[in-house]
Parts: C-alpha cells; sequence; structure tokens
C-alpha cells in the first residue's frame, strides 16, 4: 500500500477546472496531497488555486512526473480520460465520476489491469490515509489516525463508521472505497489483501452491501489464508428488497450470492465475525483489535 | 431498464435475427387486425416490463382467432405481477423441433462478457441445469477481445447446430454489445424446419448508457413516459426511490447509507416505507425535491432525513428542508433530521425554527422516528 500511495505521490487531477474537480482539489491540497498538475483539455496554461493546468496527462507527466490521479470529468468523457492516464504511464487512477455506462467500465478495467495500472472506481469516495495524503473526496473530519483499516462499498457509510470509531477513540489506518458501481476496478477483496500486508493495520472491518458477490469473494480469500489481518464485517441492506432478477442468466452465474443472507452466511461460515447493525462495529473492532 | 420483449424483437429482427411473425394490440380491435395479418396458431403473450410471465398466466397458446381474441383481450387491462396489460404481442406459434437456451451476461466479478447456452431451453433452464450440470455451457469472453469465432464453434457443437446457424449468435452478441446490455437472454432459441429463431426474448440494457444512447432513445422515451411524476422526477434527478410496506419514509445521501439506516429502524421496530438514495451533492435543491417526493406519498406517515456529508454545507441542506416543508404547508408530516457536516450549528437554527427536530447523532434520531411510525405507537 505505502508504494502505491503515500504522502509523497505525485498525483494530477483530470477535470480540475469543473466545479467538483477545484473544490476537491482545494480539500486534497489542504489535507497535505501532493498535487502537482491539472489537466483538462483545451484549458492548458490555466491555473486553479495556483495549480498548472495541461491539455494533456502525457504533458502532465512529463513536466511534473506525475504518478497518480484523480478523475472527476463527467461520465461521457469519463472513459477517455482513464485510457488516457492508463496510456501516460499512471499506476493508480482514482476515478470518482458516477454513472459511467458499465460496458465502458468493463472495458477501461480490464484495460488498465493488461497495462499494469490500478482503477479504484468509478463511482468511488477514493481512499484516505489519514494525518498524510487523501486521493478523493472522502471529507477528513470523520478521520482520525489509527490502526483500523476499512474496505467498503458505500461512501457514505463508510464516513459514518469512521466517525463512530473516533467517537469510542479509535482510528483509521487506511481507508479505501472500492465503489458503488456494480463492476469496479479494484475489488473488495484485492483492497483487503492490499491492506493486510500494510504493517500500520491491524484489522480490517468490511463494509459490504447487497448485490454482485465481492462480499462472498472476500470471505473465501479470507479462509484461504490469503488475507492474513483480523476482519469483522457488516452488511448494509437486511432490509432492502431483493433486486432485478437478472433472467435466468443471473439465477445460473449468482445462484444465491448476492443477498444480505449469503453475504452474512459467507462471512460467518469463514470464521468473520459480522456486525449486526452499524452501531456494533466499534465494539467488534476493538475486540479484533485487543 | 428492462425492455418490454416486443422492443427487444424488433432490435433483434433490424440485425437480421430471424423472429417469428407477430403483431402488437393494445385494444379489442387492434387484437382483431393483428388475428388478420397473422396465422393461426397463435401464442398471446401481455407486454410487462418483468419475466416470469407464463407462470403468472401473461402467456397463453391458442389455436383459434376465435379463442385467441377472448384470451387477448382478457389479458388487456389485467394486472400481472405488479404491473398492468397495456399490450399484448400475437405472436404466430412456430412448428418447433428443439429449444435451446441461449443469452449474454456481464459477470460482474470476473469483469468480463459471458455467454450460456443450453440445449435444454424453456422455463425449465434452472431446474435442469440444477440435475445436469454438464448442459449448460459458459464461456467468459474478456471484453477487449470480443467473440471470436473458435467460441462461436464450441456453442454451436454443444447446440448441435450448423455453421451458418452459428451466425445468428455472433448478431446476438453484436446487440449485446451496441445496446449496452446488462443482459440478453433468448429462451428459447427455437430450432425449426426453416431454421433458428428467437422466439422469446429478454432485454435489460445499463440505465447510464440507455439515457444517453441514440440507439436506445425511443425505447427510453417510451420507459420515461409510462412513469409516474414521482418515479419520473426519480430518474430525470438520480434519486432511487423504492416503495417497500411500512410507514417510514427514509431519506438519505448514499446507498449504504440509507440502507443501514433502514436496518436500524427495522431492529428498533419500525417499518420502513420508502428508501430514497438522493446520491451525490445533496445541495439543497436536490433535498427539496426529494423531500417533496417523500410528503407527496400517502403511505408515508413519518420521515427520517439522514444526511452526511463532510463538506457538504448543512444550512444549505436545512434550507432545502425548510423550502419544501413550506411547499407542502398543512400537509406536513412528522419528520425527523439527522445533519452532520460544515455549518451544522447553523443548519440546526434553520430547521429549529421550522419546529423540525435535528439530531447529531444518528441512533437519536432513529429512534425518535421509529417512535413516529405506526408500529412504534
Amino acid at each position: 500500500m505505502e508504494r502505491l500511495v503515500n504522502k509523497d505521490t505525485k498525483v494530477i487531477v483530470q477535470g480540475i477546472t469543473g466545479r467538483e474537480g477545484r473544490l476537491h482539489t482545494a480539500e486534497m491540497l489542504s489535507y497535505g496531497t501532493r498535487i502537482v498538475a491539472g489537466v483538462t483539455p483545451g484549458k492548458g496554461g490555466e491555473r486553479v488555486l495556483g495549480i498548472p493546468v495541461y491539455d494533456s496527462v502525457e504533458e502532465a507527466v512529463e513536466r511534473h512526473g506525475a504518478e497518480a490521479s484523480v478523475v472527476f470529468v463527467p461520465a461521457p468523457y469519463a472513459p477517455d480520460a482513464v485510457y488516457e492516464a492508463v496510456d501516460s504511464g499512471l499506476r493508480l487512477i482514482v476515478v470518482v465520476t458516477e454513472h459511467i455506462p458499465i460496458h465502458e467500465t468493463i472495458r477501461m478495467v480490464r484495460y488498465a489491469s493488461c497495462k499494469g495500472s490500478m482503477i479504484i472506481g468509478p463511482n468511488t469516495p477514493g481512499l484516505i490515509i489519514p494525518n498524510e495524503v487523501k486521493l478523493g473526496i472522502m471529507p477528513h473530519r470523520y478521520f482520525v489516525k489509527g490502526d483500523i483499516g476499512i474496505v467498503s462499498r458505500s461512501g457514505t457509510l463508510t464516513y459514518e463508521v469512521a466517525g463512530m470509531l473516533m467517537r469510542k477513540g479509535l482510528g483509521v489506518s487506511i481507508a479505501v472505497g472500492v465503489g458503488g458501481d456494480p463492476v469496479t476496478g479494484l475489488s473488495l477483496a484485492e483492497a483487503a489483501r492490499m491492506l493486510s500486508e500494510d504493517p500500520r493495520t491491524k484489522c480490517i472491518v468490511v463494509i459490504g452491501e447487497i448485490g454482485g458477490g465481492m462480499e462472498e469473494r472476500l470471505a473465501e480469500e479470507y479462509s484461504k489464508g490469503l488475507i492474513s489481518k483480523k476482519v469483522i464485517a457488516f452488511v448494509a441492506g437486511k432490509e432492502a428488497p431483493p433486486g432485478k432478477r437478472m433472467g435466468h442468466a443471473g439465477a445460473l452465474i449468482m445462484g444465491e450470492r448476492g443477498s444480505a443472507i449469503s453475504k452474512i452466511k459467507a462471512f460467518k461460515r469463514a470464521g468473520i465475525p459480522v456486525a449486526d447493525t452499524i452501531l456494533e462495529i466499534p465494539d467488534l473492532a476493538a475486540e479484533a483489535l485487543s | 431498464m428492462y425492455l418490454y420483449e416486443y422492443e427487444a424483437r424488433e432490435i433483434l429482427a433490424s440485425y437480421d435475427i430471424p423472429v417469428e411473425d407477430a403483431c402488437l394490440a393494445s385494444s379489442p380491435e387492434e387484437v382483431r387486425e393483428c388475428l388478420r395479418k397473422i396465422n393461426p396458431p397463435y401464442i398471446i403473450k401481455a407486454q410487462v416490463r418483468r419475466g416470469g410471465r407464463g407462470r403468472l398466466g401473461g402467456v397463453k397458446e391458442v389455436t383459434g382467432a376465435l379463442e385467441a381474441f377472448e384470451e387477448a383481450a382478457d389479458m388487456i387491462g389485467k394486472e400481472l405481477g405488479g404491473f398492468v396489460v397495456k399490450k399484448v404481442l400475437i405472436a404466430q406459434k412456430l412448428e418447433i423441433k428443439r429449444e435451446l437456451y441461449l443469452s449474454f451476461i456481464i459477470d460482474k466479478e470476473a469483469r468480463s462478457y459471458l455467454l450460456l447456452a443450453s440445449p435444454f431451453g424453456g422455463v425449465e433452464v434452472e431446474e435442469i441445469h440444477k440435475q445436469r450440470p454438464q448442459s449448460l455451457l459458459k464461456i467468459a469472453i474478456d471484453p477487449i477481445v470480443g467473440l471470436r469465432d473458435y467460441m462461436v464453434r464450441r456453442v454451436i457443437k454443444h447446440l448441435g447446430l450448423s455453421l451458418e446457424q452459428g451466425e445468428v449468435i455472433r448478431r446476438l452478441y453484436r446487440v449485446f454489445i451496441d445496446y449496452g446490455c446488462e443482459l440478453l437472454e433468448i429462451n428459447p432459441l427455437a430450432v425449426t424446419e426453416e431454421g433458428v429463431f428467437a422466439v422469446d426474448r429478454r432485454m435489460i440494457v445499463d440505465e447510464s448508457f440507455a439515457g444517453t444512447s441514440p440507439l436506445l432513445a425511443k425505447y427510453w422515451n417510451n420507459y420515461i413516459s409510462e412513469l409516474s411524476k414521482e418515479e419520473r422526477i426519480g430518474v430525470e434527478q438520480r434519486f432511487s426511490y423504492v416503495k417497500l410496506d411500512g410507514d417510514i419514509g427514509v431519506m438519505g445521501n448514499g446507498a449504504g447509507l440509507t440502507m443501514a439506516t433502514m436496518d436500524l429502524i427495522r431492529h428498533l421496530g419500525g417499518k420502513p416505507g420508502v428508501f430514497l438514495d438522493i446520491g451525490g451533492g445533496a445541495s439543497a435543491e436536490r433535498v427539496s425535491m426529494a423531500l417533496s417526493l417523500m410528503l407527496r406519498d400517502k403511505d408515508v406517515n413519518a420521515i427520517l432525513v439522514n444526511i452526511l456529508g463532510g463538506i457538504t454545507r448543512c444550512d444549505e441542506v436545512a434550507r432545502g428542508i425548510v423550502n419544501a416543508l413550506e411547499r407542502y404547508r398543512g400537509k406536513e408530516k412528522k419528520i425527523v433530521v439527522r445533519l452532520s457536516g460544515l455549518n451544522e450549528e447553523e443548519g440546526r437554527r434553520i430547521l429549529a425554527g421550522r419546529g423540525v427536530k435535528v439530531f447529531v447523532d444518528p441512533l437519536d434520531a432513529i429512534k425518535e422516528v421509529v417512535g413516529y411510525g405506526e408500529a412504534g405507537k
């Protein structure tokens, strides 16, 4: 994790001249993130908050040695921005943009993995290492430094949990939001594996939700010993109505996977304690630490 | 967006994928006209945006025109699995020798496309798969590589089709890609004396794509035009508004937070009636629009607004809430607000002026709203 991102990582913001891009660039700068450049095609030569803006990612890499990007580009243009970042050799691309079509996501995620770039998102709040660096939009007021890692499919729920940990006197080593879309670059299990290798992290809180099979996958990998730290989990959506049925095909490939019950069962089978409500998370985390 | 079967039929036909003769009717007069155009025997199919129509009685096989008229006219206007049947498809029933199953779906975990094929199609496909897992062929298709000839050869061998008939597989894949499908399912893919026909089709397209693709504009507009005012605002604003069986409306920013809030309400004995995720960007306008939807909902007795924002300005959110309450003066419901973010004090002051209870701790807010709901009385 430290190799992937730390306080010295040189970061660019794609879509820096937009409302969201500008706002969160200011937030990231004030947190200490080393933002070296912004990119907006057609706006090269401008400055945003003192940060130079370029027409292309390539220029930002040449001039500043950029290593990672945070993407705020609107959905219709976001895939292009991501391909550009991959082809310019950026090793980490955090895609905050929402509503990118799933076929676009699936192609760009595959392309990035072929080229050795990691995509976090789309539709992600990004990641934060408290008191050090953040890439994305996580509000730092809820995060204090500590030794609990958080991997999550939900943005605001992550802030809620981090805030609850804070009120209990517990802190966060790293929090990673993998993104709320059905297909994402970094998966929940991959994020947990990364935190498992992070020396600052003593235990991992997994915040899952209904739909897809990422939680079940994480539980399977935990059983196989691929995640060596203590893990506790929560699944949102026990009371939510079942999602739309994807024909016979959905049933044929997913079986029971996807429901809250399936996920909770998978965690318990793997020996991962599951919080019944979010209120139990801090106690379970404290127990895991002791 | 779940397309109507007749819409999917039209799309497949435009890709030269063989389909049966069929005619769409929305009134008894149109049924009569259709029956003149299509030769017997018939299959009458209710057009609703969901699957499992057969089991609900929405698919009828009939031999003669008189019977067909009665069945079709009877279906129109009836309720079927939560939808009112406005249109029926009057299709010619083919003489089928074999029923196959073929679908394309997105494998979200593997981040690939998946082709599923079985020589045993029909409504029992899931059962047959359980008894004979070998009958289902799964081929992962890398989105960068696409569907290749060797894959098609494997499929036609598995299904017992000729090389020539395999062309339909390539065309279906093109539809799957061009229309941004989450699912394209042909069940059955019917083998007759004349060749292969896609006689029943299920197509679900990604809404992020459907709303922007010119190919889908016609179908998207049709979808939007059928929504209620509330649902339309929801789709346009990208709110997610889901009705449940209780009486407490739960509104939050972010699906996970809103679901976790709902789970806690249920845990404490309350009954959620609406799930409303307003998504990112909790501006005054969005909050006001979303709360208005909730205030209009007659099944909702009490409302919990749970807005957790880091850099969201609580005074903005509070103004949005007050604005909605002003608009619905006299039709107000019990409302409890949980706000966290910038300018919390100011937000609380604005809402206190309107007599709205504001909490910082989510649990306190949830306890309060559960007390207001039917189950709490």
